[in-house]
């Protein structure tokens, strides 16, 4: 059974007089428990897609479904609900609030669906574990180096046990063993159950996931 | 956490944005309310004063044949009349309901005499009230203080040829000239003004008086009512408001109105933009943030809930600070302004309440815009900015 399903995903860009392809005509099913890499040279529209994905930008043609819930039909705040339900977006340039501190940051999505402190307090404890920037938590996010900001952004996405994991460049910031953590973080929850798409420019990233989709030009060539 | 640690967060540690938005909104607040309570101030004492100046309610007898036609007083009239008022009946006037807002009452008898082949009228005042509600009056001499010193105007001096300190015998009683009046171009001029008492004896008119004129101090209370009350309390007196005086105080005190709405509406105006630029002062950082908000689930009023929340709490800071500085500010300019040194400034327990509904106001006006843009945009749009 398709988990989500893509259906003539189009996304133009309009700058000015000039129209960018970013997104052209992608057909795509991705079953429920896939890990995914999504490839492709710099400006071939990975980020554009991740973004389709998480309902973070609105295509101008086509259509996501998820679980069946064809998301652009949705209000924009029924996105966002969805969003918090399925979805932990991991940014290509991390996102972090600066003057909110690492636990802050990654305590973000829980601060809307009404966990008690406890609650909090154990699901943050875990998952710094995991991403190992535990020693950090009460620094603020502007203290931080790219690697640990990235993964701040990296346990942001997982605090809430989200379905599918969207993440661009996930390790681009990290060192090999760090990156590796995370990678074995990634497949541990994959074999848990959840779905993930990964952009990536690394080999060793790609080698790990079992199907890679690759783009140019905004299409889909494999 | 929750949402509303996010908003203390936020004000807690961008410490410059903060002061920067507390101040502005501090500044816009405590300009709108000092306006406000001084021109408030200002509007009762130039009311005060303008009741004060000239009488605006009379009271003369009720009679149908005597026609008192007052400012150009009928002398033939008078001296006929019979059924004068009693001084005794027109002291209750301090009885009405409103009497806090009789501030002058002038009575007056008015009796007719001939000196030296000359008519002359002779009004027995009460020489205290009556200097207090003609402030026009220009006095050379002396103002009586003994009973047996006159005040004559200036028609009677001319026309007798009378000095200060002369004396003048008016029905067989010797007076003596503390002064006169300057022109005042009204019945004043033909008119000699003793003591009310020396009067009633002189001509046998014990108790008597012609008519009262009263200044009563309508900022807060309507003349009619006043008028009503006094006549239900003398009886045997006709009560009338002075409409010609009554509409030029209140077309003066309207235009006084008027003029304070406009500028506090131009300082409001001011203050939203101030107040507007503080919040928006990095609106980028502040889509940058929705675009976080928005990209973890948080749906459009959680996020409204986070910012009101910031907002909020600095209008009440800057809510507090801007009713205590108008309470001192205000107790500093007024005894300047409006040269009443018994204003008696209470803290107005209305102001603090006032100041917080105007500072949130002024912060939602301007921060509800941009935070309504920035939801309306996409997340991944909202992410580029910067
Ligand atoms: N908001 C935008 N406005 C205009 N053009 C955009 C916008 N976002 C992306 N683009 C353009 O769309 C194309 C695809 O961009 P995208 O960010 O998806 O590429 P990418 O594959 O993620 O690249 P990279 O590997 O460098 O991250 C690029 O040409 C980019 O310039
Ligand atoms: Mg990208």
């Amino acid at each position: 059974m398709s988990f989500i399903e893509i259906n003539n995903l189009s996304k133009k860009y309009y700058n000015g007089s000039q129209t960018v392809n970013a997104m052209v005509d992608v057909n795509i099913s991705i079953t429920d428990r896939e890990y995914l890499a999504v490839t492709g040279p710099s400006g071939s529209g990975k980020s554009t897609f991740l973004s389709l994905l998480g309902g973070l930008n609105k295509p101008t043609n086509g259509s996501v479904l998820i679980d069946d819930i064809n998301m652009f039909e949705l209000t924009t705040n029924q996105i966002a609900s969805l969003r918090r339900e399925y979805i932990g977006f991991v940014f290509q340039s991390f996102y972090l609030i600066n003057y909110l501190t690492v636990s802050e940051n990654v305590l973000l999505p829980l601060a809307i669906a009404g966990k008690s402190q406890k609650e909090q307090f154990e699901m943050l404890e875990k998952i710094l574990e995991k991403v190992g920037i535990v020693d950090k938590k009460n620094r603020l996010a502007d203290e931080l180096s790219g690697g640990e900001q990235q993964r701040v952004a990296i346990a942001r996405a997982l605090i809430n046990e989200p379905l599918i994991i969207l993440a661009d460049e996930p390790t681009g910031n990290l060192d090999s063993k760090t990156g590796n953590k995370i990678l074995d973080l990634f497949e541990t929850l994959n074999s848990e159950g959840k779905t993930i798409i990964v952009v990536t420019h690394d080999d060793k990233v790609r080698e790990r996931t079992r199907r890679v989709l690759e783009f140019s030009d905004g299409k889909l060539i494999n | 956490m929750k949402l509303y640690n996010i908003s203390l967060n936020s004000l807690k540690r961008k410490k410059t944005k903060t002061a920067l938005l507390i101040f502005s909104l501090f500044l816009s607040v405590l300009s709108v309310i000092t306006l406000l309570i001084l021109s408030n101030e200002m509007q009762k004492n130039i009311s005060h004063n303008l009741d004060e100046y000239g009488a605006n309610i009379l009271i003369t007898p009720k009679t149908d044949e005597i026609q008192y036609s007052y400012g150009n007083l009928n002398l033939g009239s008078v001296t006929y009349t019979s059924n004068n008022l009693s001084l005794k009946e027109l002291k209750n006037i301090s009885k009405i309901n409103h009497s806090k807002n009789i501030s002058i009452v002038a009575p007056k008898l008015y009796v007719q005499t001939v000196i030296d082949g000359n008519s002359l009228m002779i009004a027995g005042v009460d020489f205290k009230q009556e200097i207090r509600i003609k402030k026009w009056w220009k006095i050379n001499g002396q103002i009586p203080g003994v009973d047996d010193q006159i005040l004559i105007g200036i028609s009677v001096k001319k026309k007798n040829n009378l000095e200060i300190n002369d004396s003048l015998l008016i029905n067989e009683k010797k007076f003596h000239i503390a002064g006169f009046i300057e022109s005042t171009g009204s019945q004043d001029d033909n008119s000699v003004f003793m003591s009310l008492p020396v009067t009633q004896t002189l001509f046998d008119k014990p108790d008597e008086i012609t008519l009262a004129e009263v200044a009563a101090l309508c900022y807060d209370c309507p003349i009619e009512e006043i008028v009503y009350q006094t006549s239900d309390m003398l009886p045997g007196a006709k009560v009338t408001a002075l409409k010609q005086t009554i509409e030029a105080k209140t077309t003066a005190v309207n235009s006084f109105k008027k003029f304070s709405v406009g500028v506090s509406s131009v300082i409001m105006l001011i203050s939203v933009l101030m107040v507007f630029s503080a919040l928006n002062s990095s609106i980028n950082e502040r889509l940058k943030e929705i675009g976080v908000f928005r990209a973890v689930g948080m749906r459009g009023f959680e996020i409204v809930k986070i910012i009101l929340t910031e907002i909020t709490i600095a209008s009440f800071v800057a809510a507090l600070f801007a009713s205590i500085g108008s309470f001192w500010i205000t107790r500093l300019i007024l005894p300047i302004l409006t040269d009443a040194k018994d204003i008696a400034l209470a803290f107005d327990y209305s102001i603090p309440v006032v100041a917080i509904l105007l500072s949130i106001s002024i912060a939602a006006i301007s921060g509800i815009i941009p935070i309504y843009r920035a939801i309306k945009l996409d997340p991944a749009m909202a992410l580029r900015t910067l």
